[in-house]
C-alpha cells in the first residue's frame, strides 16, 4: 500500500481537452503518489488515452493544470523540458525506430538526449535488455521481432532513459493473447521498481492484480476510482457496473 | 554508316563526357543539399514570408523551363552586376532546378514517416533538430533514394541544355562533330547511347544502395 506521507508526483487539476467540437476530457482531476501504480479502464473513446497523452504533452490541454513534482508543465513553464524527461510513454503501436537495431533503439536516445558515452549507453542498454529478457536480440531490427518482443524493447527503452513515470497507452492492444501475456508479465516485473506507472488497459484481471488504484473513465470524466477491490468487485457507479458486466461477458 | 568518324573523335568525346559528368555531379551535390534543406523546412508548418519564399522557389523552378532559367542566370543577372562564367551559371541553374524537384521528393519522404516516430522521439526528449536528424531524415531518405536517383538522371539529361552557354559538354561536342563531318546519325546515336549508359549505371548503383538500405529492415 502506498504511504499517505509520500509526495504527489503528478497533480492534475480540472483539465479539459477538446478536439474540434468534441470535448474529450470534461474536467479531470487526479493526484498520483510517487511509486503508485494506477490502471485506467473504460470503453473506447472515453478519454483514457487522451488523459495520458495530455500528461506527456502530446496533446495540449485547453484549461486546467498539470503539475509534475509540483512544477507546471504548461508551455510557459521553464521546468517543462526537465519534467517531461521524467515521464516516458509506451505506445500501442510500439513506435520503435525501424532504422536502429534493438541495442541502438535503447542506446541511441541515451547518447542523443542524455549525452551518454557510447560505451556507457551500450552497457546500460544491454543491462536493461536483460531485465526484459531480450539480451539475445541485440542485433535484430524491429521488423524481425514479434509484437511482444517489440513492446518489451519499447519498455526497456523507457526504463533505460530513467523515467520516474511511465505511461502505458494500451500496451497490449495490438497483440494476440499469448504475446499480451508476456508483455503484461514484463510490466508486472516492474511493479516493485519504485516507478510510478499509469496503465490504460482492457485486461481487467491484470489491472486488479497489479494496481494500487483503478480509475474508471467514462465520457471524459473519472466516474469511479478506488482500490481494485472497490472498483472491480464492488462498483458503486451504474456505468462502471455496466462496463464490467459487458467485459465479463466477453471473457 | 561511318562510325570511323566517332572513333577519330574519341578523345574529344571522352573529354566532353567528362565535362558533362563533372557538371552533373557538382550540380547534383548542390541540388541534394538544397533539397534536404528546402524539403525539410517545407514539411514543417512554416508560416509567413519564409513559407512564401520557399513555395515560390519550388513552384517557379518547377514551373518554368530549365533553358529559360539558364539564359536568365547567364545573360540576365549581369544587369545586377552578377557576372558568372558559363560553368558556374550552368551549375547554379542545374542545381536550383534539380533542387526544386528533389525537395519535393524529400518532403514526400518526410511526410510518409509514421506519426508514431514523431511522438516516440518527442516523448524520449529529442529536440526538433535531433528528431529531424536522427529519426525522421534517415527514414525519409531511405524512402526517397530511388526518386533521388531519378533526380540525378534528370540533371544529367538536363545538362545537355547547358550546351547553349557554350560549354563543350557531350551535346555540344556532338553538334561540333556533326557540323564538321555531316554525319548526324552516327554521332547522335553514340551521344544518346553515352547518356543512356551513364543513367543506366547510376540506376544500377541505386538498386545496390536500395538493397543495402532495406536489408536491415527485412
Amino acid at each position: 500500500m502506498i504511504n499517505n506521507s509520500v509526495e504527489n508526483i503528478i497533480e492534475i487539476i480540472d483539465i479539459r481537452k477538446s478536439f474540434g467540437d468534441l470535448e474529450v476530457l470534461k474536467g479531470v482531476s487526479l493526484s498520483v503518489k510517487k511509486g503508485e501504480i494506477i490502471s485506467i479502464i473504460g470503453s473506447s473513446g472515453s478519454g483514457k488515452s487522451t488523459l495520458l497523452r495530455c500528461i506527456n504533452q502530446l496533446e495540449q490541454i485547453d484549461s486546467g493544470e498539470i503539475l509534475i513534482h509540483k512544477c507546471s508543465i504548461n508551455k510557459k513553464s521553464i521546468h517543462r523540458k526537465e519534467m517531461l524527461k521524467k515521464t516516458g510513454m509506451v505506445f500501442q503501436q510500439f513506435n520503435l525506430f525501424p532504422h536502429y537495431n534493438v541495442l541502438q533503439n535503447i542506446s541511441k536516445p541515451l547518447m542523443t538526449v542524455n549525452k551518454f558515452s557510447k560505451e556507457k549507453a551500450y552497457q546500460l542498454a544491454l543491462d536493461t535488455l536483460k531485465t526484459v529478457k531480450l539480451e539475445d536480440k541485440t542485433d535484430n531490427y524491429p521488423l524481425q521481432l514479434s509484437g511482444g518482443q517489440k513492446q518489451r524493447v519499447a519498455i526497456a527503452r523507457e526504463l533505460a532513459m530513467g523515467c520516474e513515470i511511465i505511461l502505458f497507452d494500451e500496451p497490449t492492444s495490438a497483440l494476440d493473447p499469448e504475446l499480451a501475456f508476456e508483455v503484461l508479465n514484463t510490466i508486472k516485473s516492474l511493479a516493485n521498481s519504485g516507478r510510478t506507472m499509469l496503465i490504460v488497459t482492457h485486461h481487467i484481471d491484470f489491472a486488479k492484480e497489479i494496481s494500487d488504484r483503478i480509475l474508471f473513465i467514462d465520457d471524459g470524466i473519472i466516474c469511479e476510482e478506488g482500490t481494485p477491490c472497490q472498483v472491480i468487485l464492488n462498483p458503486e457507479n451504474d456505468r462502471t457496473k455496466q462496463f464490467l458486466n459487458k467485459i465479463n461477458k466477453l471473457f | 554508316m561511318d562510325f570511323l568518324i566517332v572513333y577519330r573523335n574519341l578523345p574529344f568525346i571522352a573529354e566532353a563526357t567528362f565535362k558533362t559528368l563533372t557538371h552533373t555531379v557538382i550540380a547534383f551535390a548542390f541540388a541534394l543539399a538544397i533539397a534536404f534543406i528546402v524539403g525539410t523546412l517545407r514539411s514543417f508548418k512554416l508560416k509567413g514570408i519564409p513559407k512564401l519564399l520557399l513555395d515560390f522557389y519550388v513552384e517557379f523552378f518547377r514551373g518554368s523551363p530549365l533553358l529559360i532559367q539558364l539564359f536568365f542566370i547567364y545573360y540576365g543577372l549581369p544587369k545586377f552586376n552578377i557576372v558568372l562564367d558559363s560553368s558556374t551559371a550552368a551549375i547554379i541553374g542545374l542545381a536550383l532546378n534539380g533542387g526544386a524537384y528533389m525537395s519535393e521528393i524529400i518532403r514526400a519522404g518526410i511526410l510518409s514517416v509514421d506519426k508514431g516516430q514523431y511522438e516516440a522521439s518527442y516523448t524520449l526528449g529529442y529536440t526538433w533538430l535531433q528528431k529531424t536528424w536522427h529519426i525522421i531524415l534517415p527514414q525519409a531518405t531511405r524512402i526517397a533514394v530511388p526518386s533521388l536517383v531519378n533526380g540525378f538522371s534528370g540533371i544529367l539529361k538536363g545538362s545537355s541544355l547547358i550546351s547553349v552557354l557554350s560549354i563543350t559538354e557531350l551535346t555540344r561536342a556532338g553538334q561540333l562533330i556533326y557540323t564538321r563531318t555531316s554525319k548526324p546519325f552516327e554521332i547522335y546515336l553514340v551521344i544518346a547511347l553515352l547518356y543512356f549508359l551513364m543513367t543506366y549505371i547510376v540506376s544500377l548503383l541505386a538498386l545496390n544502395i536500395e538493397t543495402k538500405l532495406s536489408a536491415k529492415y527485412n
